[in-house]
C-alpha cells in the first residue's frame, strides 16, 4: 500500500529531531484539515453571524477565529512531529520580552480595537469628532490596530486605536437631529425683542431648520460693545452642509434689511480736565 | 393655514394645467403655481424638460410613440429631500377628546407634484417638487436622542376654506379615544407612506387615518392606522414613486 512505501525507518532531520516521513505525512494532513476547518467555520461565521454585527466587528471577528484556528493547527502539527520546543522556548522568553518592549504600542493598539468592537463609541458611516486632535470626519472603519477616518477634504486619517480608545469621541450621527449654534452681536441702542424677531424670520426661512423644536435666540451677554445673542437652530443630522455655512449670512441679510445695526468694537475714552487741576495747583 | 391670503388670491386668477395624463407634443408649456415646466422635442425621441421656478432644472429624456406626461399629486416627503416616512400634523387648537368617544375631522395636508413619464402605462418619477416650498419643513417628535424626524406641518380644524389646488389634499382624521378620562391631542404623528393619493380635476384626497389614543401599561399611546377610502367615481389613483409601506407604529412619546 501507498503507507508502505515510507516504512518507519525512513526518517528526516527536522529542527534537530528525526522525524519520520509517515508522521510528517500526518502533520501535512493535519495542517490541510485545519486551513479547511478555518474556511468552512469562516464562512459558516460569515453566512450565519456576521450579517447581524455591525462590519467591522464582524471583519474583524472572521480574522480572529480564522488565524485562532490556523494558529492551533499549526501547534497540533508541531506537538504530533515531536519536535522538542523547549530550546525555543527558552530562547522565545527573552526574544518575547525584547519584542514586548519593542511592540508595547502595537499590543495596546491591539487591546484597544478589541474593547472598541465592545465598546462601539460609533459606527462605520457615522460623523466623528477627536476634539483633542481637531479631528472630524466619516469614520470609515475600526481594524484591530487602527481607525481610519474620511476627512472633509477628501483624505484619509489613520488614526491609532489606542488613541481613539483614550479620547473623547463626538458622535453627531448619533440622533436624527442636531443643534447649530451661531452667536452675534447688536448695538445696545437696538430693541431685543424686535431684533429676536426678525432673527427668527431669517432661520425660519431656510427650508432644513425643523419646525419643531422651534429656533431659539437667547440674549446671552451685555458685553462691552455689544449685547450678544445666541441663535440655536436644530437640522436634520446630516443636512450641516446645507445650514451651517450660510445660517450667519441669512441672519446678516435680514437683520441688515431691518436696519439693525452689528456694532464694532470700541471704548469711549474721557480726558481729564487738565485746567482745573493746573489751577489748583496754582 | 399658513398660506397668505393674497398668495390665494393670485392662485385663483391664474390658469394652471390639469392633473392628469398630457400627450407630448413638440413643444408644451405645462404651468402649476410657481413653476413652469417645457417640454421641448429635440429629435430622437428625445425631449428637453425644463422646470422654471427659484432655480431651474433641466433633464433629456427618451421618449416613444406611446409616451405622456402625467402631472398629479404625490405624497409631501420629497422637498427639500428625501429624508422620513412620517408627518407631523401640529393642530394650532388643540383637540378635546372626552372619555369613550370618537372625534371625526377633515383637515388639509400639504401635497407635492410629481411629474411623470408614463411609458406603455408604467410611470416613472421623473422630478418631485414643491409649490409652496416655504411650507415644506421638518420637525422632530419626541426628544432630541431618540425622536423621530418628520415632515411637519401646522393645520388648522377650525378652517372653512376650500384647499388651495396643487397645494393639499383633504384628510379624513378620526380620533377614538378608548380611555376612561378624557384627552386633549396636539399633534398627530403618522407613517404617510402607507397612504395613496386620489385626485379629479385638481383636486386631491389622501387616504384617511384613525388614530386610536389606549393606555398600554399606564402609558398613554396613540395607534395609528392608514383609514384607506374607497376610490370615488371619475377619480384617479395617483401614481406613486415610494413602494407602499404599512408600518406598526404608535405615537409613543407624548401627543399634547
Amino acid at each position: 500500500m501507498v503507507f508502505e512505501i515510507f516504512s518507519d525507518s525512513t526518517t528526516i532531520n527536522l529542527f534537530g529531531s528525526q522525524v519520520s516521513v509517515t508522521s510528517l505525512l500526518v502533520g501535512i494532513i493535519i495542517m490541510v484539515v485545519g486551513v479547511v476547518a478555518a474556511r468552512i467555520i469562516g464562512t459558516l461565521f460569515k453566512k450565519y453571524f456576521a450579517a447581524n454585527l455591525p462590519g467591522n466587528v464582524a471583519a474583524n471577528l472572521y480574522k480572529l477565529i480564522y488565524y485562532g484556528i490556523i494558529i492551533i493547527a499549526l501547534l497540533a502539527v508541531i506537538t504530533s512531529q515531536g519536535i522538542d520546543l523547549s530550546g525555543l522556548m527558552v530562547a522565545g522568553g527573552i526574544f518575547g520580552i525584547v519584542i514586548g518592549f519593542a511592540a508595547q504600542s502595537v499590543v495596546s493598539n491591539l487591546f484597544s480595537g478589541i474593547f472598541l468592537m465592545f465598546d462601539r463609541p460609533a459606527k462605520t458611516g457615522d460623523l466623528i469628532e477627536i476634539p483633542q486632535s481637531n479631528t472630524y470626519g466619516k469614520l470609515m472603519d475600526i481594524t484591530i490596530f487602527s481607525t481610519r477616518i474620511k476627512l472633509f477634504d477628501g483624505s484619509i486619517m489613520r488614526v491609532p486605536n489606542e488613541k481613539i480608545f483614550t479620547s473623547e469621541i463626538r458622535n453627531v450621527s448619533g440622533s436624527e437631529v442636531r443643534r447649530l449654534e451661531v452667536a452675534l452681536g447688536i448695538a445696545y441702542k437696538e430693541d431685543i425683542d424686535h431684533t429676536i424677531s426678525v432673527i427668527k424670520k431669517a432661520v425660519s426661512k431656510l427650508a432644513y431648520v425643523l419646525s419643531e423644536p422651534k429656533p431659539e435666540v437667547w440674549t446671552e451677554q451685555l458685553a462691552d460693545s455689544s449685547i450678544n445673542l445666541k441663535v440655536l437652530a436644530w437640522i436634520p443630522r446630516d443636512e450641516w452642509d446645507n445650514v451651517g455655512p450660510i445660517l450667519l449670512k441669512e441672519i446678516k441679510k435680514e437683520i441688515d434689511e431691518a436696519g439693525i445695526e452689528i456694532p464694532f468694537p470700541q471704548r469711549v475714552i474721557h480726558y481729564a480736565d487738565k485746567t482745573k487741576s493746573f489751577e489748583a495747583t496754582k | 393655514m399658513k398660506i397668505e391670503i393674497s398668495h390665494n388670491e393670485s392662485l385663483k386668477n391664474s390658469v394652471f394645467s390639469k392633473f392628469g395624463p398630457h400627450h407630448l407634443e413638440d413643444r408644451m408649456v405645462l404651468s402649476v403655481p410657481n413653476n413652469t415646466i417645457t417640454l421641448e422635442d429635440i429629435g430622437d425621441g428625445k425631449f428637453s424638460y425644463v422646470r422654471n421656478s427659484d432655480s431651474i432644472i433641466k433633464k433629456i429624456i427618451q421618449t416613444n410613440q406611446t409616451s405622456q406626461i402625467e402631472i398629479a399629486p404625490v405624497l409631501p416627503v420629497h422637498t427639500p429631500s428625501r429624508k422620513t416616512d412620517f408627518f407631523f400634523i401640529r393642530f394650532d387648537e388643540s383637540l378635546f377628546i372626552e372619555k369613550n368617544s370618537t372625534m371625526q375631522i377633515e383637515i388639509f395636508i400639504p401635497i407635492e407634484i410629481g411629474i411623470f413619464l408614463i411609458t406603455q402605462d408604467m410611470p416613472s418619477g421623473l422630478d418631485f417638487f414643491s409649490c409652496d416650498p416655504l411650507n415644506s419643513r421638518f420637525g422632530l417628535y419626541g426628544t432630541p436622542e431618540d425622536g423621530r424626524l418628520c415632515k411637519y406641518y401646522t393645520t388648522s380644524v377650525n378652517e372653512n376654506n376650500t384647499p388651495t389646488p396643487f397645494m393639499h389634499a383633504r384628510f379624513k382624521l378620526t380620533i377614538i379615544n378608548e380611555l376612561h378620562e378624557s384627552a386633549t391631542i396636539g399633534k398627530i404623528v403618522f407613517p404617510v407612506t402607507d397612504h395613496d393619493l386620489y385626485y379629479h380635476n385638481n383636486e386631491t384626497i389622501m387616504d384617511g387615518l384613525q388614530a386610536t389614543i389606549k393606555n398600554r401599561v399606564g402609558l398613554h399611546v396613540i395607534e395609528t392606522i392608514q383609514d384607506p377610502i374607497v376610490k370615488p367615481v371619475d377619480w384617479r389613483f395617483a401614481p406613486r414613486d415610494i413602494e407602499k409601506t404599512d408600518y406598526k407604529f404608535s405615537m409613543e412619546m407624548g401627543f399634547e
